[in-house]
């Protein structure tokens, strides 16, 4: 593993990418510290969703459940205001329209406002479900962070792997990406990416599923999967080990930092309950895609062993 | 023999204010200038507000480019904003019938254009943007091969059926940005088989900036500032950037924000903000060379050529992290900061504005990058590669 490069060895798409992650680490400290800040920072979301295309903003349910309310309501307090003509005349029409449409628009407002309360009910049971299945990682993030795979999952994939470039998902503070030469993680959280930043890693912040999906088919030597991304549900692990495979292509390799759980603190083993899959599992769903895996025991902190399947 | 190319554009001119109708203009001029066969049917149109006609009609030389003008069939219909809000909110649900007559209504129609289209008998025909009428009734009436560039961006009109029908029919398609050919793959999957290229516009610098000079003839004295260049609009999140400067100003937050282009409605206004209106196109390199950092708060970009613009006068961005292809450009060339909330827009501007050094590498690394992509000789490379690949 070389030394991590200077701001002036750094190229200048690193070097800005390591400026943009501390201005958002900094951003979220004050966010964390403001609460007034964040509310401002949602309304400003609002606004965006309110003139963004279906789909545009993204996971913000909560934001065009928002919408659906205000547009709920159909007003028949006709705008006419700018419109030319005699003030009396305009006056009267206005009455005239909200006299003749009220009686139609009271039964839409109705009709829409529960509409709109069973789609927030609807919403409220999907995040139940979510829940329960261990979808929602939010448990995770704010009780027990998942460990994430460190020089020693860094070393065994370094065995395995041969000149391709590495992806390192949910990297934390990229404590394997030490122990990889040509690689690069990708980490959610800001704040815990900053210490490999600074240390000179090519850490980036942002979504590791969306930045996997974003990459184009057989463009990366190997995917390592770690942090709170081994905690999802079966069908989520089997879709996500699929994408990594179409980002490896052919020859390529996936790899899962798995946790142990069996050293989860008491309280962390009953929020989590049984969320996460063992080793074998893991090796089981990599096995429908890869040609040979192997399971290896790893030091990391936290983590039971390094799954390493080779595609076909 | 190389291919003739007839671009349609729904306005095509030296005064016309648009992204999509400079770049067509740059890419027509650009390849005429190299002594390529190069057209353009459009209108006589200069304002998209009304698409009343301006122009003469007929058929001129203009920059080596036979530009032929034709008279519209009527201005935008009056009830043009309201049918949008009827439709939109629901667009991907739309009929053919609110389809075509929501595409009438926004125009520019004009018979004339679509005649002109049908008649060409010989090249290929680029389309540019995807939005308008001469794009959709052009491309029904083309006899030769079609190129698309759609200009697209995340806004609610993407997701009308009708559009489904251009980008399934056209030949080829040239995008600005990656991120803009994930949002059309996204919206049209079929369009992932199609003939396309990551092609982008050209994008050099005229003249020499003269910094100094435009400071003096804008009255911009010597002090430091940031810039909002291009149409003052809230649909270009101009409104938005004045709200958030003015707060930044109000926490105690240094420097001046100088919002420059043609207003449309009433200027917007804030503390440390001065609205200096259109500004003389000769100024407009040494208006970008003087500001210490050019923000692009827009939601609705394909391209952004000023951002690529600010690089080239040396100086680095600020852009709305909402926008995939400006967030491309500045994060694969390391050429400034994005936004998305209030703390981050203070802290990246604060760091720019506070740190010369950092301002100088980022500016540096954006020229680069521009030189690199799109100087004229790789832009044209991509852009023949496509032709040759439809014709």
């Amino acid at each position: 593993m070389s030394d991590p490069l200077s701001d002036e060895q750094l190229p200048d798409d690193r070097f800005a990418a390591r400026i943009q992650a501390e201005v958002m680490a900094a951003a979220e400290e004050r966010r964390r510290e403001d609460p007034k800040l964040a509310r401002i920072e949602r309304e400003i979301e609002r606004a965006w969703a309110d003139v963004a295309p279906p789909g545009a903003v993204g996971p913000t349910e909560e934001l065009l459940l928002d919408r659906v309310d205000r547009l709920a309501l159909v007003d028949v307090d006709a705008p006419i205001g700018t419109k030319p003509g005699v003030k009396q005349v305009k006056g009267a029409i206005r009455k005239g329209i909200y006299w003749y449409l009220r009686y139609m628009s009271d039964q839409l407002n109705a009709f829409h406002n529960v509409q709109a309360r069973l789609l927030r009910r609807f919403d409220d049971r999907l995040s139940r479900l979510e829940s329960v299945i261990g979808v929602d990682s939010a448990v995770d993030d704010l009780v027990y962070p998942a460990p994430t795979a460190g020089a020693s999952s860094g070393r065994r994939l370094a065995d395995a792997v041969g000149s391709g470039r590495v992806l390192v998902l949910a990297a934390g503070a990229g404590a394997a990406l030490t122990e990889l030469d040509n690689a690069y993680g990708v980490e959610r959280d800001p704040q815990v990416a900053l210490a490999g930043i600074d240390a000179g890693l090519d850490l980036r912040v942002g979504d590791p599923l969306e930045h996997l999906c974003g990459l184009e088919a057989g463009t990366i030597g190997a995917v390592l999967i770690g942090g709170a991304l081994q905690r999802v549900s079966p069908a989520a692990a089997i879709a996500l080990v699929a994408s990594a495979a179409v980002a490896c292509g052919p020859g390529g390799i996936v790899a899962v930092a798995v946790e142990d759980r069996s050293r989860r603190a008491d309280a962390a083993a009953e929020l989590l309950g049984d969320r996460g899959l063992a080793p074998t599992t893991w090796g089981a769903i990599l096995g429908g895609v890869a040609a040979s895996t192997e399971s290896v025991k790893v030091d990391d902190d936290g983590l039971e062993a390094l799954v390493v399947a080779r595609l076909s | 023999m190389t291919t003739p190319i007839t671009f349609v554009t729904p306005r095509y001119g030296t005064e016309v204010l648009g992204g999509a109708e400079a770049g067509a203009r740059q890419l027509a001029t650009r390849l005429a200038a190299d002594g390529r066969d190069v057209a353009v049917i459009t209108t006589r149109a200069l304002s998209m507000r009304t698409w009343a006609d301006h122009y003469p009609a007929g058929t001129t030389t203009e920059d080596g480019v036979s530009v032929t003008r034709c008279s519209v069939d009527g201005p935008r219909a009056g009830d043009f904003g309201a049918q949008s809000d009827a439709l939109l909110p629901r667009a991907a649900e739309a009929t053919s019938a609110e389809c075509e007559r929501w595409i009438d209504a926004q125009g520019p129609t004009s018979s004339e254009l679509v005649e002109a289209v049908s008649a060409v008998a010989d090249g290929v025909l680029v389309f540019y943007p995807y939005l308008y009428h001469p794009t959709v009734a052009g491309h029904r009436a083309a006899q030769v091969p079609t190129i698309l560039y759609p200009a697209a961006h995340a806004e609610a009109p993407l997701d009308l059926p009708v559009f489904d029908e251009v980008f399934g029919e056209t030949d080829g398609i040239a995008y600005h940005t990656r991120a803009e050919q994930e949002l059309v793959h996204r919206r049209f999957p079929s369009t992932v088989s199609s003939v396309q290229a990551m092609v982008g516009l050209p994008v050099e610098m005229g003249q020499t900036p003269d910094p100094e000079g435009a400071r003096a003839a804008l009255g911009l004295g010597d002090e430091p500032f940031a810039l909002c260049l291009g149409r003052v609009d809230p649909g270009k999140g101009v409104h938005d950037l004045v709200e958030r400067f003015d707060r930044h100003v109000g926490l105690g937050g240094a420097g001046r924000l100088i919002v420059a282009g043609a207003v449309d409605g009433a200027a917007p206004s804030g503390r440390g903000v001065t609205c200096i209106g259109p500004i003389p196109e000769k100024h407009k390199s040494g208006l970008l060379a003087a500001a210490d950092v050019l923000i692009n708060p827009s939601f609705y970009e394909s391209f952004s050529i000023v951002i690529l613009e600010a690089w080239l006068a040396g100086t680095p961005v600020l852009v709305n992290g909402w926008c995939g292809p400006m967030v491309e450009h500045v994060t694969q060339s390391g050429g400034g900061l994005f936004y998305t909330g209030v703390a981050d827009f203070d802290l990246a501007l604060e760091r720019l504005l506070g740190d010369a050094e950092l301002r100088t590498r980022m500016a540096d690394a954006g020229g680069e990058y521009v030189r690199r992509r799109y100087a004229w000789p790789s832009v044209r490379t991509r852009f023949d590669g496509l032709i040759d690949a439809v014709s």
